[in-house]
């Protein structure tokens, strides 16, 4: 909100330079964002004020927190005495819960035309734009005290009521920047007894409003519902001065003064009828005393505070002492409990004059159950080349489906863009994301992402802890790959399943390992859609049964007191032979003294035939007892070559 | 006389045994050793001065120190150590580099990069942070992110209709039941972790929060926040100051203390409640760009539990007082480095991330 140097000065001695006004407004919770110095000494302030204080929201309650600051008083603006009370047109509230009281006064006489310079040239200032002189008494008025009040062309309402009720479903009015406007049971309208001419405590209606023929004015001045002016400025996608203040909580004593105020403005324009002002109450919010307790003040405080000091910045706020507790002013709506008072003490005597104390250790803290094993992955993939990288959440449905066409998405209701649509199902086009944005600028490479999916389970949402393995590297087989999966898997006591290929089309090759890890080079069709290389490769590993089964556990056996024998066993298979069947064959029976197996080399070439492959199996023999004896191995290998012939194997 | 008819001399002098120099004091000896000293600066043969038997040294050892009587010992003694070490170190520094036989390297190429790859600078300093606080004694708490408006609003005293719903524009999840949508902060873990256990209780949360924001150079649909909650007998608002004043000189200031200030602020759950600013930590309050001119930055908004989120979760207001603080990760990766854009963190840009490692 904005403000004027020379306003301010109206109603509170300022005796400190401006840039000293805006340090004190910032430390006592009114946050100055930027001062503009103007001619003849004058200043524009810009604050950033916190919603629960739309008492702030103009030049007298600005003034009031200065007063308050800095132990001035405060001087309030001048008004005349206004009309009796008494009939005219009749103002009857239909909905007292959403307006709490509304004045109409009625002026006559009325000579629209310019405005004096001095009020249009403050308005200008605020960046106001200057209308005429009576809708600029109204904005003057509202910049002046925070009160919005309203001005209608009386000569053009019909019947001889004003009624405040909610609207009909389907009543339309055209407001005030000439839109047509839809209204619904949930609008409150001020109506005269044909339709609504205003959405109230938003904008008037244009039909209604003063024009230069204007000879009558029927000024509102009334107390709405915040909550009610608000969905209804939602609803209607407007945001008003007034609907702002309203919306935050007006102040409902300061409805009659801000009618006075305005027609002392009109002075010499218009002219206050004879019994012109008339009254109608509805329900206003009960405010309560509120009982303070010293010792409470220094129980959240952490000091005390000496009891004249809390009686001088309570008071200089508004607030009386009545029966031992307190009266919040009715410009203080967000003044309700004994809380509410300690942090206006705390705030006006200063954050600064707090002390700092660090409080003692109590107990033993715990990280996160996972978060060593996490980091452990993390420390384990960056030392194998892989950069840690955040992604977004969001996805769009189709990229999920190509990867995860059986999870369910749940949907965004209002999302950002088509692209963002829903919540990943998967962490495969994050990665792809990643990749792409690296690919593009010629650099190839390899990351790591831990996030989450979501998905639908039975109408409920799930969230489930991933890791995605991305890389761009044409030195990469499937073998290697897969050996940056195992060794993330190596790092928990878990025995993944057997490896199954992937039925996908958007891998190949591609494998899973149960229900929550694949991995595999992208399909040659998804790159060319994703414009990205043939040799990109993804993995996606579900954390959270790797967290439940827990770190791998150590445990210990001697090493080995006698020397192993190794021997090689190169045999030519069928395809249709994995490495499986092999392991299985050569360990369901166990072979004697096999102690470990691995395939030391894998190849296909022309030579070896179509459909067909070489394998070299590497063997170690090992006993606890002794060395074994030439024979013994020998023995074990022989079962070995028949066992893999069996298998339909050939030695080579 | 040539180095040659020296060095004999030397030897010859070095071969006498003790009993026959008949020396009758130190002021003798030294007189004697001075010519070794003075011939040492020209001598070029290491082993006629250093080679364990034939060497002058050596020699010297032999005929002079063993024979001489006890209380000779330690005065010869010490000479000659001295002499033999201005030897080593004459010879050391004439030695020529001695290239062992077999193939040479260029010492001054590089090895293969081989260093670990980067942790991400978000991480990074989620990862600084749960550290400084666990030292503090907080416990590291975590929560969905796929809230319900309860947990996200009600119970941390923001009712339907009021404006703080508005100043975070939430993403809403078509969940049937409808009443579920993605956290806007870490606050509702706060919630979480106070049903579920009873005070004292220290715990921070970092996680990922959504709003509805454009992506751009300061806004993004989703980031990260540590929140931060304490509740116990006799927690005020010093311990709240100390503890973030803690944290800022662990965080910015390496140890070292930097001038903060609390400024009054507005939020639901919390009362009093505060914003923290840090003195500029790249003009040390001057005022630049960074901060506007004003020398501090804000930091992270805090404050008292507000008693009404304690009657949402059965504490007693009376007995117990805490604080909060939330802080978003992002933004002080950006401030601890100086990033000036909050989308370099999502584009996966391994020039951006190598420089973190």
């Amino acid at each position: 909100m904005k403000v004027l140097l020379s306003w301010l000065r109206e109603f509170v001695p300022i005796a400190a330079s401006v840039a000293e006004l805006a340090r004190a407004l910032t430390l006592a919770g009114q946050a100055v964002d930027t001062v503009t110095e103007l001619a003849g000494g004058d200043a524009l302030l810009d604050l950033d004020l916190t919603s629960n204080r739309p008492d702030c929201l103009s030049h007298v309650g600005l003034a009031r927190e200065i007063a308050a600051i800095t132990a001035q008083s405060l001087r309030l603006p001048a008004s005349t005495g206004l009309p009796r009370f008494s009939a005219g047109k009749r103002v009857r509230i239909e909905a007292p819960e959403a307006c709490g009281l509304y004045y109409a006064l009625q002026l006559e006489d009325a000579h629209v035309g310019p405005t004096p310079t001095a009020v249009s040239a403050r308005l200008e200032a605020l960046g106001q734009r200057s209308i005429n002189n009576i809708a600029d008494a109204t904005n003057y008025v509202l910049w002046e005290s925070g009160h919005p009040t309203h001005a209608f062309d009386a000569d053009t309402l019909r019947g001889g009521h004003i009624l405040i009720r909610w609207a009909r479903a389907g009543e339309t009015l055209v407001t005030l920047d000439e839109i047509e406007r839809t209204l619904t049971p949930e609008d409150l309208v001020i109506a005269d007894a044909e339709r609504p001419v205003a959405l109230a405590g938003i904008m008037g209606g244009r039909d209604t409003a003063i024009t230069p023929g204007t000879r009558k004015v029927l000024l509102e001045s009334a107390w709405f519902d915040p909550l009610t002016v608000r969905r209804s400025a939602r609803r209607h996608g407007l945001h008003t001065e007034a609907s702002h203040r309203f919306e935050r909580g007006a102040d409902p004593g300061a409805a009659l003064p801000a009618a006075q105020r305005v027609a002392t403005l009109l002075h010499g324009v218009a002219r206050p009828a004879v019994g012109g002002l008339i009254f109608s109450e509805g329900k206003l919010p009960e405010r309560g005393a509120i009982a303070l307790r010293p010792e409470r003040i220094e129980k959240i405080l952490g000091m005390p505070l000496d009891a004249g000091l809390c009686r001088r910045l309570l008071e200089a706020l508004g607030c009386r002492l009545e029966h031992g507790a307190w009266l919040a002013p009715s410009w203080r709506p967000d003044l309700n409990r004994e809380i509410d008072l300690i942090e206006e003490l705390a705030r006006l005597h200063g954050y600064d004059r707090i002390p700092a104390r660090l409080p003692p250790l109590a107990g033993m803290a715990q990280p996160l159950p996972e978060a060593r094993l996490r980091d452990r992955v993390r420390a384990q993939l960056r030392g194998r080349g892989f950069a840690e990288a955040m992604a977004l959440s969001f996805a769009s449905e189709g990229e999920c489906r190509d990867f995860a066409p059986q999870r369910q998405p749940i949907r965004v209701l209002n999302p950002l863009s088509e692209e963002a649509a829903i919540l990943r199902t998967t962490s495969a086009p994050s990665m792809l994301h990643l990749l792409r944005y690296n690919t593009h600028r010629g650099l190839e490479t390899r990351l790591y992402e831990m996030g989450k999916i979501y998905t639908l389970e039975a109408d409920q949402p799930a969230e489930q802890a991933v890791l995605t393995l991305g890389a761009c590297d044409p030195g990469l087989d499937f073998r290697a790959w897969r050996g940056e999966v195992d060794a993330v898997l190596a790092l928990f006591n878990i025995t993944p399943p057997e490896a199954e290929g992937t039925r996908e089309e958007h891998l190949s090759p591609g494998a899973r390992l149960g229900d929550g890890i694949w991995f595999g080079r992208v399909a040659p069709s998804v790159c060319e859609r994703w414009k990205l290389p043939p040799h990109t490769w993804l993995a996606e590993i579900a954390l959270g049964p790797l967290y439940a089964a827990g770190p791998r556990p150590v445990v210990y056996s001697p090493p080995p007191r006698f020397p192993a024998s190794e021997r090689d066993f190169s045999f030519l298979f069928d395809d249709m032979v994995t490495w499986a069947q092999v392991r299985q064959a050569l360990t369901e029976p166990p072979v004697p003294y096999l102690v470990a197996l691995s395939p030391a080399e894998v190849f296909r070439n022309a030579s070896l035939g179509e459909g067909r492959y070489s394998l070299l199996v590497r063997t170690r023999f090992q006993s606890d007892e002794r060395t074994l004896r030439d024979e013994e191995v020998q023995a074990s290998a022989d079962a070995i070559i028949a066992r893999l012939t069996s298998l339909g194997g050939t030695q080579r | 006389m040539s180095d040659a008819t020296e060095l004999a001399a030397l030897a010859a002098q070095a071969a006498t045994p003790w009993t026959s120099l008949g020396l009758r004091g130190e002021p003798e000896l030294d007189a004697l050793l001075r010519r070794f000293h003075a011939a040492l600066s020209a001598a070029r043969d290491r082993d006629a001065w250093l080679s364990r038997k034939r060497g002058l040294l050596g020699q010297l050892n032999e005929h002079w120190l063993k024979p001489a009587p006890a209380e000779w010992k330690r005065p010869l003694g010490a000479r000659l150590n001295s002499l033999r070490q201005a030897a080593e170190a004459h010879f050391a520094a004439a030695a020529p580099i001695r290239r062992p036989a077999g193939p040479s390297a260029d010492v001054t190429l590089p090895g293969p990069d081989v260093a670990a790859a980067p942790a991400h600078p978000v991480m990074q300093v989620r990862d600084e942070i749960t550290d400084i606080f666990l030292r503090l004694g907080y416990s590291v708490a975590d929560g969905p992110e796929i809230e319900t408006a309860y947990y996200n609003f009600e119970a941390l005293n923001i009712p339907a209709g009021h404006p703080a719903r508005e100043e975070q524009d939430t993403l809403y999840l078509d969940i049937p039941g409808g009443k579920h949508l993605l956290r806007t902060h870490t606050s509702p873990v706060q919630i979480h972790c106070m049903e579920r256990q009873p005070p004292p209780l220290r715990v921070i949360v970092p996680g990922k929060v959504y709003r509805r924001d454009a992506p751009d150079a300061s806004h993004s649909p989703n980031f990260h926040q540590v929140e931060g909650l304490a509740v116990d007998t006799g927690l005020t608002f010093a311990d709240l100051k100390g503890t973030l004043e803690r944290f800022v000189q662990e965080f910015f200031g390496g140890g070292r203390a930097l001038a903060t200030r609390l400024r009054p602020s507005y939020f639901q759950f919390t009362e009093p409640s505060a914003e923290l600013d840090v003195a500029c930590i790249f003009c040390d309050g001057a005022g630049c760009r960074t901060c506007k001119q004003t020398g501090w930055i804000e930091l992270l908004g805090c404050g008292m539990v507000d008693p009404a989120v304690f009657g949402f979760v059965g504490y007693d207001p009376e007995r117990y007082s805490g604080f909060a603080f939330g802080m978003g990760l992002e933004r002080l990766a950006m401030l601890r480095y100086g990033i000036d854009d909050m989308q370099r963190f999502y584009s996966g840009d391994v020039r951006f991330l190598e420089q973190f490692r």
